[in-house]
């Protein structure tokens, strides 16, 4: 670096010491003058001294002397001056009226440090510090000498204390904690510099000096390694990026420090340094705007500078500065890679700290605006990981085989084939993580992963329901792994394939095998379990009873499987035909763990048991309990209905209806429980239903509706919930239901209008929400439907209804002409909600949206499919057909229109009770007769259309009367 | 994380070639203090006119002479720069901006945008910078105790101020920032199929800081259709790439964990609304966060 033509500034401490100095003298000198000038023409014109036996300049001579030379810039000669009238001062000889003893000492030092007499500047500022008359600012002056001084001689050490000395003055509090610093600094006393920063920072001013003193406390806390304070440090800057004049020293700093905090395990700190860095074009970009903004101070300085030292100093120094970011700057552009590098680096930050989706996001940028930038492989596996990771499991397989197209012979090809075989197994894809396993065994079958993956392989060939290629990999395992790691699991996994094979006798003595070779083996207790299982499935039942008792009595009480087997064991003692000690069997089951279907398992066969001996009440009990036990489980639905069913069968309607309603009730309150909705459903049911007539009686008559209602609300508001508005809300729901079973559509929709009326939006539960949504979407009033499907889909997303709110979404989508926002929301119905109840609107919607995004192909697709779905039979396979129809209309070849021409007719003859379809494919079939040119068969329909009396007020009849008198 | 066997730091961009460049920068402590002001243009001959001395008079600036008995002109059209500091009022409005204050906004911004009107192609003035924030106030909520009509004329406002900027400026941000001002009037209207198109020539064309903010708003859109996936590939843009845009990050952030939530991964959630709690503590986001979360 050059700092320029007439001073060499080596040592940085040095430039601002000059400038400190030259400040300071310039201070003196004006104050001198403020002093003197008065005093020093009077006493110029009259001396009143009388003349001296020596005859002696007189000290307002020497004073102008030395003040002319400090105007010319001679500092030497003015000190021997100011040395002059200090020692006649100390001879006894006063000073000239108005001067200040205290200032011409300052001003003697300053110009000793400016002709570089550093100790004779030291000496006279070490007096003046200790002079209790002079004042705390010139004492803070002769600090900040006496320490620039020392600093100067690389008396660092010293200089320390002089500075700390030197920040009593308020007036030079901050410079002296910068120099302070910074010599502790160049003194290798990192505690004391990064303490005195830290001070410095507290307290100064935030400007652009404070910016590069934060910096240079980073720089020290990186050295120190001290990186928790460093990444502090980066914090607090961060806050004031503006600041910084040099970026591309912050720029590279920050990598260093994330360098550190990534190798150190703090991945959070290394994303703070990371995330501070710009990318290439952008650092460039501000750098360069910081940068004209600092030349164009230093023209605006120029122009206005006077010959003012300090001014052309600190322009001087401005412009090394300018220099050295420029330095900075064309280094950085020689890095060609610099941009793929950081982005790898923040991605690799993100991954480490767990945010999957960011690093992804980071990894997808490499691979696609770095393509031959070397990160770029490695990218891809990171991808394959952020992906795996993310739980993103369709886009994990797709990265890995962008990643095998791209890099077929990487060396992490087999890591990222495992990530992506394992995200296809939980996303149950097997197909899929069967084919990237077959390829991972066949291409890199030396890897060290080879060998899980080949277990892997036989899992998911059992998974996948390929039990003798499970059975098959297996015995490759056993035979290519000798001394492997998975030889327990391949040799039961095998046993277990060929259980589920169905070659039971085969199966039956491999498990035998493996209880020979693995008595303790992890699967010993399943494996005795499969054994009775296998004799039961060869009808050697006594042995298989033997089994189960032999395991229930030796396997210890903790074992998961009790149930299973005593279950297992209920099985077996039905078959003999023991039902009394097969419900015992079962009941025993009841006390162990069980999955929810082999609890439903059991609960049904104990139902049938007891239903077979027609022992009612027990069938009875056992559901209370469950439902009184187990209130929270799903099959407490399930527990309802039975109760509810078994009663009615006693006879008990009453009873029934009670206690579906006590067990509804208990959740009443609470709209999150989403359940309840389908209880209230089966009350409803159990309700509308007409009475039985008692034995050798006439059928009484069916209660009205009010009293129905009445009833309702005597069943399900009682005590607090009576005012609860869910409560309230879901007593309506009930009621509405019943009208609606008792084919009242007029009463259910004033209902559920008395529903949406009377009850906050954020008080009902989604079950009946949907209800509302769907409602008012069939009124036409778009905004309640919005607001109630839309509560459905933020705050209920996983509830079983939330399938209402998606594929209402969708419908006001389509409303509103938005094709892309309505498939969308159809997709979701489907894939997000799993379309319990509204699979048919979804997919239904989903054609829609195709066909209004001209997408026909797709639509056509899923029409069929509708169409072609029995259970879906009525207006949606109308509609499918009509729309089908459509499409062969819009594509226009001679046989398209001949295949719309049959789907119209279709309609017009198979679905005569929609008249919306039916009077649209009437249209839609004179439309295709006017394409093929046969005009007059064209007429025929639209007058057939014309002749029915159900379509004449529909819209299409306008229609058709206008095309008709066109074609006539 | 070692995948490759390397450490970030062993790359050739790193540390210690780095570190010695940057502290031989670092060490030389910026002594030029910036505290020297002027305003001045310079005119395409090379001569400056200090701003002092001239005022603004049609197309002319116009320097009085004599005190007030001659003047001189100087048509603007010769200006070839101008050399002014940037004006306080810039930043000011910026964090009125990001307190949410349009009217005050509006307020301190005006006089700016309508100085450096004449001189809007000129370079070195600061209209494109005035113009910006002035969008950017305008499209915030309206105060309309402040100005009653407000709220009613703010999409006519909004889209002038767009337009002016687009035909004016040649500076891309600020170009970009019309683009996306005009895109959330689309989205703002319902008109969401021609904001998506302007977002992707944003994101495609515009620079860092426009990018990233249409990110956020093609995230708020796919919102609406409870596109999680894709919102939240938006909404991450921020922090995974534009990272030092720490204006953006508390609507990012919040945008991400919504989008969590709708995705079913309330881990991922929890964790978004803490860091909004944790980071950015006194923004209306977290508020939002604290309400929603729970936390």
């Amino acid at each position: 670096m050059s700092a320029g033509p007439r001073f060499i500034i080596t040592h940085p401490i040095y430039t601002h010491a000059r400038r400190h100095l030259v400040t300071a003298a310039c201070a003196c000198v004006i104050s001198l003058f403020s002093v003197f000038p008065a005093t020093f023409t009077a006493h110029a014109q009259a001396p009143k001294a009388a003349a001296p036996v020596i005859p002696q300049i007189p000290l307002p001579q020497i004073l102008a002397e030395a003040e002319t030379n400090i105007k010319e810039r001679r500092p030497g000669d003015a000190a021997s001056l100011l040395d002059r009238v200090l020692a006649r001062v100390a001879e006894g000889e006063t000073l000239p009226q108005g001067a200040d003893i205290n200032r011409l000492r300052l001003t003697a030092a300053t110009t000793h440090f400016q002709s570089q007499n550093f100790p004779r500047a030291i000496e006279l500022a070490r007096e003046l510090a200790k002079n209790r008359e002079a004042t705390l600012s010139q004492k803070g002056e002769a600090h900040m000498i006496q320490g620039l001084s020392l600093a100067l001689q690389k008396k660092y050490a010293e200089a320390i204390s002089v500075f700390r000395s030197a920040e009593q003055s308020a007036a030079h509090r901050d410079k002296a904690l910068l120099y302070g610093a910074m010599a502790a600094q160049q003194a290798n006393q990192l505690d004391v510099a990064a303490d005195t920063y830290t001070r410095l920072l507290s307290t100064a001013a935030h400007d652009r000096d404070w910016a590069d003193a934060a910096l240079s406390l980073i720089s020290i806390r990186i050295q120190q390694k001290k990186l928790v304070e460093a990444r502090n440090g980066l914090d607090l800057l961060r806050k004031d990026l503006v600041l910084v004049d040099n970026l591309a020293g912050l720029n590279i700093l920050s990598l260093q420090l994330g360098d550190a905090l990534l190798n150190a395990g703090d991945p959070a700190g290394a994303l703070i340094a990371y995330r501070t860095v710009l990318d290439k074009v952008e650092l460039l970009r501000q750098q360069g705007n910081r940068t004209k903004r600092l030349e164009a101070g230093i023209e605006r300085a120029k122009l206005l500078a006077t010959s003012d030292a300090t001014t052309l100093d600190a322009i001087r120094r401005a412009q090394a500065r300018v220099d050295q970011i420029k330095a900075a700057v064309v280094e950085i552009e020689k890095l060609s890679n610099y941009d793929a590098t950081l982005l790898y680096r923040l991605g690799t930050a993100f991954q480490q700290r767990g945010g999957a989706w960011e690093a992804a996001i980071v990894f997808e940028e490499i691979i696609a605006r770095y393509p031959n930038a070397p990160e770029r492989e490695n990218a891809y596996f990171g991808l394959v990981r952020a992906y795996s990771d993310a739980g993103r499991l369709d886009k994990t397989n797709t990265a890995a085989e962008r990643f095998m197209n791209a890099y077929p012979n990487s060396k992490f090809a087999p890591q990222a084939l495992y990530l992506a075989a394992m995200a296809a197994g939980q996303r149950k894809q097997l197909a899929a993580q069967l084919e990237f396993l077959g390829v991972a065994t066949k291409r890199f079958s030396q890897s060290e992963l080879a060998e899980p993956m080949m277990m892997m392989k036989a899992n998911a060939q059992f998974s996948s329901g390929l039990y003798a290629d499970a059975g098959q990999t297996c015995s490759e395992y056993l035979s290519s792994y000798p001394t492997g790691k998975f030889r327990e699991d391949a040799t039961y996994l095998g046993a277990m394939a060929t259980l589920a094979d169905g070659r039971i006798s085969d199966s039956a003595k491999q498990i035998d095998i493996y209880l020979k070779n693995y008595p303790e083996g992890r699967f010993a207790s399943d494996a005795a379990y499969r054994l009775a299982a296998t004799d039961y499935a060869m009808q050697d039942n006594e042995s298989a009873l033997k089994r189960t008792q032999a395991w229930l009595a030796s396997v210890d009480a903790g074992n998961p499987q009790r149930g299973e087997v005593a279950s297992l064991q209920g099985d077996i003692l039905a078959t003999l035909g023991r039902h009394e000690d097969a419900i015992s069997a079962y009941r025993s089951a009841l006390d162990y763990s069980l999955s929810d279907d082999q609890l439903s398992y059991l609960l049904d066969e104990l139902t049938r048991l007891y239903q077979s001996t027609r022992d009612f009440e027990s069938a009875i009990s056992l559901w209370e309990n469950f439902a009184r036990e187990r209130p929270d489980h799903p099959l407490t639905i399930t527990a309802a209905y039975w109760i509810a069913r078994l009663n009615a069968r006693l006879g008990r309607t009453d009873v029934a209806m009670t206690r579906v309603s006590e067990i509804a009730a208990r959740y009443i309150t609470e709209p999150e429980r989403d359940s309840v909705e389908r209880l209230l459903v089966e009350l409803a049911a159990l309700m509308a239903r007409p009475p039985r007539a008692p034995a050798g009686k006439p059928k009484p008559p069916a209660p009205t509706l009010e009293q129905l209602f009445a009833r309702v609300d005597q069943l399900l508001l009682s005590g607090p919930s009576r005012q609860n508005p869910t409560a309230r809300a879901r007593a309506l729901f009930v009621q509405s239901e019943i009208a609606s079973f008792r084919k009242n559509p007029a009463k259910q929709a004033e209902i559920l209008d008395r529903i949406a009326s009377l009850y906050p939006i954020d008080t009902l539960p989604p079950g009946i929400l949907g209800k509302i949504g769907d409602h008012m979407l069939a009124k036409g009033e778009s905004d309640q439907a919005f607001a109630c499907y839309n509560r459905i889909v933020s705050t209920y997303p996983k509830s079983i209804f939330a399938d209402y709110g998606y594929a209402g979404l969708g419908q006001l989508a389509l409303r509103l002409g938005n094709g892309e926002e309505a498939l969308q929301q159809f997709n979701n119905a489907i894939d997000l909600a799993g379309a319990r109840f509204k699979l048919l609107d979804a997919t239904l919607g989903r054609a829609r949206a195709l066909l209004a995004l001209n997408r026909l192909d797709d639509a056509k697709d899923l029409f069929e499919q509708v169409a072609g779905n029995r259970s879906w039979r009525g207006e949606a396979t109308a509609e499918s057909v009509y729309s089908i129809g459509e499409i062969y209309l819009k594509r226009g070849a001679s046989e398209d229109l001949a295949q719309a021409q049959a789907r119209f007719q279709r309609v017009y003859i198979s679905y005569k009770k929609w008249d919306q379809w039916v009077a649209k494919s009437y249209l839609g079939s004179a439309e295709a007769f006017v394409k093929l040119g046969q005009r007059p068969e064209a007429i025929n329909t639209l007058r057939e259309m014309l002749r029915q009396d159900r379509l004449a007020t529909r819209p299409e009849s306008a229609t058709a009367r206008e095309r008709l008198a066109s074609l006539e | 994380m070692k995948t490759d066997g390397k450490s970030p730091a062993a790359n050739p961009m790193t540390a210690r070639r780095s570190a010695s460049l940057f502290l031989s920068v670092s060490l030389c402590v910026a002594l030029f203090a910036p505290a020297v002001s002027a305003q001045r243009y310079i005119l395409d001959n090379g001569a400056s006119v200090p701003a002092d001395l001239v005022k603004v008079s049609g197309s002319d600036l116009v320097q009085s002479l004599a005190g007030g008995a001659a003047e001189r002109r100087f048509p603007i059209s010769n200006i070839a720069r101008l050399d002014f500091p940037e004006p306080s009022e810039l930043a000011e409005t910026s964090a009125l901006i990001a307190s949410g204050q349009s009217a005050q906004a509006l307020y301190k911004i005006e006089p700016v945008y309508r100085r450096f009107a004449p001189f809007s192609k000129t370079p070195g003035s600061w209209w494109s910078e005035a113009a910006i924030l002035r969008l950017r106030a305008l499209l915030l909520p309206p105060n309309t105790k402040v100005d009653p009509k407000a709220a009613e004329e703010a999409p006519a406002r909004i889209r002038a101020a767009a337009r002016e900027i687009m035909s004016i400026s040649t500076d891309p941000e600020a170009t970009g920032e019309a683009k996306l001002a005009l895109a959330e009037l689309d989205v703002r209207s319902g008109r969401s199929e021609m904001a998506v198109a302007m977002l992707n020539e944003i994101v495609r064309d515009a620079p860092g800081s426009v990018k990233a903010r249409a990110w956020l708003l093609r995230g708020d859109l796919a919102m609406k259709r409870n596109a999680y996936e894709e919102a939240l590939d938006a909404y991450l843009r921020i922090p995974a790439l534009f990272g030092t845009l720490d204006e953006l990050m508390p609507a990012a952030i919040l945008g991400s964990a919504r989008a969590y939530k709708g995705h079913g991964d309330n881990d991922r959630a929890e964790r978004a609304y803490l860091d909004l709690l944790d980071n950015y503590k006194n923004t209306p986001q977290a508020t939002a966060a604290k309400a929603e979360s729970g936390l």
